[in-house]
């Protein structure tokens, strides 16, 4: 049903001066591995990090960071982030408030409200959608600088540091989301 | 200084592009713009330019300056002002402390800044200081690009704008009620713009004035 990404597949060429990137069309293409996607349910509530190797639906709340740089990331609308998130493309339908890269595309739906800032060569504003922030379209920085945003002095909101993890006081780490909030 | 003024002749009567921000019940307009690929010359080198918007973000914005891998920094300038200094019942004072606020001396500088209409819907004093805060955000070979209303039906808050292409803007028509009842003839708003050059001023046909304006120490000396 999900075709799976061609790793392949070149990536696309650093934009050259006086050569505008084509047209992009709204709909994203989600890349999926296998099928497979976590979801983290609406009554979950996640301080720490987030990381994996599959696709991520969040419909609760998180805060700190998602790292899923190759796979497809969606925030939906029950979601409430105040976390940077990093993919490979992200799709927002809930609340963000952090930065969000991905390498490939980024959509705002329209139920999104998003204050932050976003790093990635493709954005799509879908009306309705409130977006306040930065959008960094510049490939060949982007790519080269993780944190182009912080760096520049694009920062909207200064994000509280992550406390110390020690053991057993410190804030949950969620690898994985728990069995029963997988889908098939 | 050089700059132009004449009217933009008969729109093409383009429709509306149905690719770009529906206007959600709110008809959209499209409007030839003499200036803006003037304006967009340096983004369109394809220099990597940082762009400021003072609007309400707009996707067919971000699909034109994508093309150009872009930044750009969207900065609802009404809608913060109105959140931040409570609208239009507070005292200038307020409102411009806010304008510096939002608009902070550590943002990076931009090659262009939309300015929209935002100035229409200021008093003096806060026009003032947003003019003065934008040449400071603004680079060497920076540009302004502003509108200015010539009626006071057209001084509509809330209003959103958009770049179609290098020569066409889309118009979202706010429907909020005109909080000012002033108008900025040209000379005023070219004193306003004080630090800057104005390299060109157009009106119109729907009575719109529009500004490109570049940082005044361009000039050769």
């Amino acid at each position: 049903m999900w075709k799976k990404d061609d790793p392949n597949q070149p990536e696309p060429a650093a934009p050259e001066a006086a050569r505008p990137r084509p047209a992009i069309g709204p709909e994203p293409a989600p890349p999926r591995k296998g099928g497979e996607r976590a979801t983290i349910g609406s009554s979950i509530i996640i301080k720490g990090d987030v990381s994996g190797d599959e696709d991520l639906l969040v419909e609760g709340r998180i805060e700190g960071t998602i790292d899923l740089r190759k796979n497809h990331v969606t925030i939906g609308k029950e979601g409430k982030l105040k976390a940077e998130i990093h993919g490979r493309s992200v799709t927002i339908e809930g609340e963000v408030e952090g930065d969000v890269h991905a390498e490939e595309q980024i959509l705002l739906r329209p139920t999104a409200r998003m204050k932050g800032n976003i790093v990635s060569p493709r954005v799509t504003l879908e009306d309705g959608a409130n977006f306040k922030g930065g959008i960094d379209m510049d490939v060949g920085s982007a790519q080269a600088a993780r944190a182009p945003a912080k760096a520049a002095g694009w920062q909207v909101k200064e994000q509280p540091a992550p406390p110390p993890k020690t053991a057993g006081a410190g804030p949950a780490t969620a690898a994985q989301p728990p069995d029963s909030e997988r889908k098939g | 200084m050089r700059w132009r003024l004449h009217r933009t002749p008969a729109p093409a009567g383009t429709p509306p592009d149905s690719g770009s921000d529906p206007p959600g019940g709110a008809r959209e307009e499209s409007h030839h713009s003499p200036g803006l690929k003037e304006a967009l010359a340096r983004v369109r080198e394809g220099r990597h330019c940082s762009v400021l918007d003072l609007g309400p973000a707009m996707n067919s914005t971000i699909q034109y300056l994508s093309r150009f891998g872009c930044r750009l920094r969207v900065v609802d300038l009404q809608n913060e002002l109105a959140g931040a200094a409570g609208g239009g019942s507070q005292p200038a004072d307020r409102l411009a402390a806010a304008i510096s606020r939002i608009l902070p001396d550590d943002l990076e500088a931009f090659d262009l800044t939309l300015a929209w209409d935002v100035f229409d819907h200021l008093d003096p004093e806060p026009a003032r200081v947003l003019a003065a805060r934008l040449l400071r955000l603004c680079r060497h070979r920076g540009r302004l690009f502003a509108l200015t209303a010539s009626q006071v039906e057209m001084l509509r808050p809330g209003t959103a704008f958009a770049i179609r292409d290098e020569s066409t803007l889309l118009c979202r028509p706010g429907a909020g009620e005109p909080r000012r009842r002033r108008l900025f003839n040209p000379g005023d708003f070219e004193r306003l713009l004080g630090g800057f050059r104005i390299e060109s001023s157009c009106l119109w046909r729907s009575g719109m004035r529009e500004w490109v304006a570049a940082r005044a120490e361009e000039d050769p000396a």
